[in-house]
């Protein structure tokens, strides 16, 4: 028995502002932060629904994971995260990464043009 | 050769979508009680009377959500962050905060400086820089 619970949240993306970030800052992520970021801006162009916020196009799409399970953080691995060579994980472990490092514990909110919102009652 | 002898800063205009989860908001605002920190409750419920009074209601992902645009510069005096105030050896009292220093707490701590995402229920988007 474990104490996952399912959790939901909404990303939000402006596609602008995170293409000039990247553009500046994006050859000095981790690998890990790299690939993370590469497959959640995709996931939002191909199945995040479009809309004009206050005047402002922004990508949204709900994501609902375990916790638990589903959810790998940068503490989870048996090495220290900085050590870790990402570039040859396969997306599935990457998702986990996401998940956890980037969407639970709002990780990717430090790449700008990126935002989560909680949308569940789980603590 | 045109000389500019006018002021020059290193200001920047940047622009965030907030966004609120109303019930969320609430629902941990009923869990927590008085049991949180003044300064999480006086930001919490300051934003939550800002959204309602000013955001726009929505649905994302069929979730009701209120969104708001707010733009200021980052160098114009309207940002205070934790790390300033440390420099200042000073600390905010929050049980008794002007309107003005509270929003440049928020703006700088909460907003420029991403905290706002450790309150439940709110999210934060940057969206421009120039």
């Amino acid at each position: 028995m474990t104490n996952s619970s399912s959790v939901s949240f909404i990303v939000t993306m402006n596609l602008s502002m995170l293409d000039r970030f990247l553009n500046t800052f994006e050859k000095k992520f981790d690998t890990g932060k790299k690939r993370a970021v590469d497959l959640l801006k995709g996931e939002l162009l191909e199945k995040g629904t479009r809309v004009m916020l206050e005047g402002v196009e922004i990508y949204t799409k709900h994501f609902k994971f375990n916790d638990g399970g589903d959810c790998m953080f940068a503490d989870s691995y048996d090495k220290p995260y900085g050590e870790i060579d990402f570039s040859g994980f396969e997306e599935k472990d990457i998702w986990a990464l996401i998940y956890g490092e980037f969407i639970a514990r709002n990780k990717i909110s430090d790449v700008e043009g990126f935002g989560v919102t909680k949308v569940d009652t789980s603590l | 050769m045109k000389i500019r002898t006018d002021f020059v800063t290193n200001s920047s205009s940047v622009s965030f979508i907030i966004t609120m989860h109303k019930k969320i908001v609430e629902v941990f605002e009923r869990w927590y009680g008085d049991s949180v920190a003044n300064e999480h409750k006086t930001i919490r419920n300051t934003l939550k009377d800002y959204m309602l009074n000013n955001g726009t209601r929505t649905f994302l992902e069929e979730e009701e959500i209120y969104v708001k645009k707010i733009q200021f510069n980052d160098d114009d005096g309207v940002t205070i962050g934790k790390e300033l105030l440390k420099q200042e050896n000073r600390e905010l009292d929050f049980s008794n905060i002007d309107d003005d220093e509270l929003w440049n707490y928020i703006r700088g701590e909460y907003i420029l400086n991403g905290k706002l995402g450790e309150i439940r229920g709110f999210g934060i988007t940057q969206v421009d820089q120039y």
